[in-house]
């Protein structure tokens, strides 16, 4: 669709000016030979912004042959969104949680999502696949994976 | 009455130290109980990272517990520092650092300093040192600062980083030598080493390691060492000060634990960590690795600290570095 | 001893060591899975490796770290093919071909190639190292800022061959990747460039999450949502080893871009990241099927795979005689021998050629065993994708979350795989390739900061760039956009002649 290519190049643009006018308040260097921490960012924003414009340009002029996907509301995009919402929320508690409980509830919310009913199959994963990544990476491998709730453990 | 008290005070501090201490020397089981976390702000394979996990070895075999070292790495040790500056004040967690303790905070880049934890040892210090390629046309730092005079910012110098430990280094050479040397920037001692070597820079002040093992193969001179006074294992490098230039300067590092730790654990981690550096297997590998094995104690560093803060800031805001 | 003998003894006290055999395929089979799980690097299964090798004689930790080294690189490209993620950066663009071919059930093929090139590639590395270590470490000295800069350039000229249909929007996710790499402590002057006060920024975005985020989280979330539609493809392994016609095809794709990643590691700084798409660019240009190249051409795997194992062989130049090192993992190295003692640089050769040589004697070791090992293992790994979708992917999922934070035990890496998840989805929802965006990431900040030093380090004059070895890479670079700008019309024209001749059936 072309609501897919012009948003794109908005989203571009409204970056690169971002960029631009950030970027520009940068301070001089002391070397006088040396551009300074603006040169680049401006540069490449400044390209960046012609070729959004010219994406634009383009999709509005029916020009461009690569189109982005549709943009409609379907089951699956809704499930799509759902999704990041859950992701979101899994960062959120991870440390409060412990990485053990959050994941447990997270495989278990995904596998819903995805239409899986089969409960008996769907309780043994979420439980025995972190508490299997838990000890190789945090008691072979020493990464700090946090307890979270689950501390008075170890 | 007061004096009964004293005498009481005096036998339950005599028992308490007792009670951790047995005839063979301080028995720190009693102490650690649990499994020991040394965070490292700088990435497995560094230097920082092979002293806290030789660290780690030693201390896990006194205490018998198991010691692992985290690296969390970032912000050119920024997120490490203030990860130790937070850390569980059980102590069970001490940190090792780096002198960036001191110079990330004169630039502003982080709102912390030293004093926001409390400083354990220090252990080693990679003393910086002036080289020059082999075939350079300088083999004093007279003749090198008496070009420098005559041609100011023409020469340059190869340093780690803006605002770096090895930067400071060579403002505190430019400074006591009275010459202007245009400064480069790389990302590690070695990159700037080749860079020397292939002709994009002058003269490095980077750490001793690294111009030291290209002397012994032929391709670089050490001019100075910036250090006191003449290095035991280094004794044909002239110090930078004995030729008339007072510039003392290079990275060090020590363990620091947080602030909340409880006082007498506070001790207890200082025997330890003094007693794991007098030993062989530290020593041996400290010089193995190229640092110079040093020893400031608890009080001793606080204030050596403080003052090097201060050099370091004021030479910052000459620099034009600080925020 | 003459080095030959020398290098004999060596080679001989490893096959004739049992435990030492022992120990090397285990860590072989480990770092298969240490690179197949997206999340896992080569570098990280390294640094792991090395603390547990302080402990052992330099004799068996040594060809360990080699093993876990060689097949990690490997390893990435397993959940690349099976999984269109990438397990190491250095499998970034065997997702290209690699993937598509597991879709239309070719997975098999894919896996036994990508065995086969990256155990060649591996040999051809070490090959070279050995025969022309002394001679390539003086080229090493003649990379001054300028000449890294201009590599860079060349790294970046490779974008036009892999955007795919269009090169506009691969510019603009090249350029949005140059501006993100602007994110951090400015490297000159050490000014905070859009870091909003958060010191986890300053030095930018952690690469692994970000690829992680990009590649592996954003299909996550495409496989969550087109869930029911989604066709489970058998993917049944026939055979373990290459058939002779796909060997044929792709021996010399597999040569060259051996020689390819070779050269790129003894750049310092430059690794598998790089060397993967160079390789994958050259392969496009030279192939007779460069029109396949994006939908399944089995020269797409090969040539990254050989290119990316190629590299451990070509960084370990100028990592044994100058101690700088080629590429991340050589870092690693240079710290695990400077803890046994030994101090890579221009002493190691003269003082401990005994080392060197068991280097080089347990590199070709390592990939002669990967070959094998790996090969059995292929059968396995099909099975383990053959688990639904529905459990699968958010096992995946939590595999990227923690691959993300074990890097530096830090939570905003974690926040940094989900916001480049996000960021991918709609990507790819918007036709926008993701590669470019990688690629300008790894290659920007070298760009950047190899130009302006220069500029410091020469008052301010260009004239370091023409120096020959930088007029060479101008003058390859030209040649990589052109060539691929000619593909790129050529392969359109193909499609629409296909296509009118399809409407006058």
């Amino acid at each position: 669709m072309k609501k897919t290519n012009v948003a794109a190049g908005l989203i571009g643009l409204a970056i690169s000016g971002y960029v631009l006018v950030t970027a520009s308040k940068f301070p001089e260097n002391h070397s006088p030979t040396d551009p300074g921490a603006k040169f680049f960012p401006m540069i490449i924003a400044g390209f960046t912004a012609v070729l959004s414009l010219i994406l634009i340009v383009a999709s509005l002029l029916g020009k461009m042959k690569e189109e982005g996907a549709a943009l409609s509301l379907t089951p699956g995009m809704k499930r799509g969104f759902i999704a990041i919402v859950l992701f979101l929320l899994y960062c959120l508690l991870f440390n409060k949680l412990g990485f053990i409980l959050d994941t447990v509830w997270l495989l278990f919310a995904g596998m819903y999502l995805m239409e899986n009913r089969r409960w008996v199959q769907m309780a043994i994963v979420s439980i025995v696949v972190p508490v299997i990544v838990y000890f190789i990476f945090a008691k072979l491998l020493y990464v700090m994976l946090p307890d979270g709730l689950l501390s008075f453990m170890f | 009455m007061k004096k009964i008290l004293a005498l009481v005070l005096a036998l339950a501090m005599v028992l308490s130290i007792a009670g951790i201490a047995t005839a063979e020397g301080t028995d720190y089981s009693k102490v650690f109980k649990k499994s020991i976390n040394i965070i490292c702000p700088w990435a497995a394979g560094g230097g920082a990272d092979g002293n806290a996990r030789l660290f780690a070895a030693q201390l896990g075999e006194k205490l018998g517990q198991t010691v692992t070292v985290s690296n969390q790495t970032g912000g050119s040790g920024a997120v490490g520092f203030s990860a130790i500056i937070g850390a569980n004040p059980n102590g069970n967690t001490i940190g090792i650092i780096t002198a960036e303790l001191n110079t990330l905070p004169p630039q502003g880049l982080v709102t912390f300093t030293w004093a926001d934890m409390h400083p354990i040892i220090e252990i080693c210090e990679l003393p910086s040192v002036v080289a020059v390629k082999a075939d350079s046309p300088f083999n004093t730092l007279e003749e090198l600062v008496a070009y420098a005079k005559e041609n100011p910012g023409k020469l340059k110098v190869g340093t780690v980083g803006t605002g770096s430990i090895w930067h400071i280094c060579a403002a505190k050479f430019m400074k006591a030598a009275g010459i202007e040397l245009t400064t480069v920037p790389y990302d590690g001692a070695a990159s700037a080493a080749v860079a020397m070597l292939a002709g994009e820079i002058d003269l490095t002040t980077t750490e001793l390691s690294t111009s030291h093992a290209y002397v012994q193969s032929g391709d670089m001179r050490i001019l100075g060492i910036m250090t006191e006074e003449r290095l035991a294992d280094y004794a044909e490098y002239p110090t930078c000060k004995e030729q008339g230039y007072d510039s003392v300067g290079g990275s060090f590092q020590g363990f620091f634990c947080p602030k909340g730790v409880k006082e007498d654990v506070k001790a207890a981690w200082e025997e330890l960590a003094t007693e794991v550096w007098n030993s062989e297997a530290y020593q041996t590998y400290c010089k193995n690795a190229g640092m110079v094995p040093v020893y400031r104690n608890s009080a001793d560093w606080s204030a050596w600290l403080a003052e090097d803060l201060e050099t370091v800031g004021s030479l910052m805001k000459e620099l034009g570095l600080t925020k | 001893m003459g080095s030959a003998s020398l290098f004999f003894s060596s080679f001989a006290g490893i096959v004739t060591d049992p435990k030492c055999l022992l120990l090397m395929a285990l860590a072989t089979a480990a770092g298969i899975v240490v690179g197949a799980l997206p999340g896992l690097t080569a570098t990280m299964g390294v640094a792991l490796m090395v603390p547990f090798t302080y402990g052992m004689d330099m004799r068996y930790g040594l060809p360990i770290l080699m093993c876990i080294y060689a097949s990690a690189v490997y390893g990435g490209s397993i959940s690349a093919i099976l999984l269109n993620t990438p397990g190491t950066p250095a499998a970034a663009a065997t997702v290209m071909d690699g993937y598509p071919m597991a879709k239309s059930g070719k997975a098999g093929r894919a896996l036994s190639m990508s065995v086969l090139s990256s155990s060649l590639g591996g040999l051809v590395g070490v090959a070279i190292m050995i025969f022309a270590a002394p001679a390539m470490s003086k080229i090493a000295l003649h990379f001054t800022s300028g000449e890294f800069a201009v590599v860079a350039l060349f790294g970046l000229s490779v974008i036009v061959s892999i955007s795919g249909e269009s090169l506009l929007k691969g510019f603009i996710s090249a350029g949005i990747g140059l501006l993100l790499c602007t994110i951090g402590l400015d490297p000159m002057d050490g000014y905070p460039r859009f870091t909003f006060g958060s010191f986890n920024l300053y030095g930018g975005f952690e690469l692994v999450p970000v690829l992680i985020g990009l590649f592996a989280v954003s299909e996550c979330i495409v496989s969550i949502e087109n869930h029911s539609k989604a066709k489970k493809v058998s993917n049944k392994v026939e055979r373990i080893f290459s058939s002779f016609e796909d060997v044929k095809l792709c021996m010399k794709h597999i040569i060259k871009s051996g020689i390819i990643g070779t050269f790129i590691g003894v750049i310092p700084g430059a690794g598998s990241d790089i060397a993967c798409f160079v390789a994958y660019s050259e392969a496009r240009r030279s192939s007779k099927n460069y029109e396949e190249f994006g939908h399944g051409a089995i020269e797409g795997v090969a040539a990254p795979e050989a290119a990316n194992n190629a590299v451990g062989g070509g960084a370990m130049i100028p990592m044994l005689s100058l101690g700088i090192p080629g590429d991340p993992v050589t870092a690693v190295l240079i710290g695990a021998l400077m803890i046994q003692g030994l101090t890579p640089g221009p002493l190691l050769y003269r003082d401990h050629k005994d080392i060197v040589y068991l280097i080089f004697a347990a590199m070709i070791i390592a990939n002669i065993l990967m070959f094998f090992i790996a090969s059995c293992g292929l059968p396995a790994f099909t099975k383990v994708i053959s688990l639904e979708n529905n459990v699968l992917t958010p096992i995946i999922f939590v595999l990227c979350i923690v691959g993300s934070f074990a890097l530096r035990n830090n939570v905003f890496d974690i926040w940094t795989a989900l916001a480049f998840g996000i960021v991918g989805y709609f990507m790819q929802k918007a036709k926008i390739p993701v590669s470019p965006i990688l690629l300008a990431l790894i290659l920007g900040p070298m760009a950047e900061e190899n130009l302006r030093r220069m500029l410091v380090a020469n008052d301010g004059s260009f004239a370091p760039l023409l120096s020959p070895i930088c007029l060479v890479l101008f003058a390859l670079s030209g040649f990589v956009v052109v060539s691929s700008l000619y593909k790129n019309k050529q392969t359109r024209l193909k499609k629409e002649a296909a296509a009118k001749a399809q409407e006058n059936k």
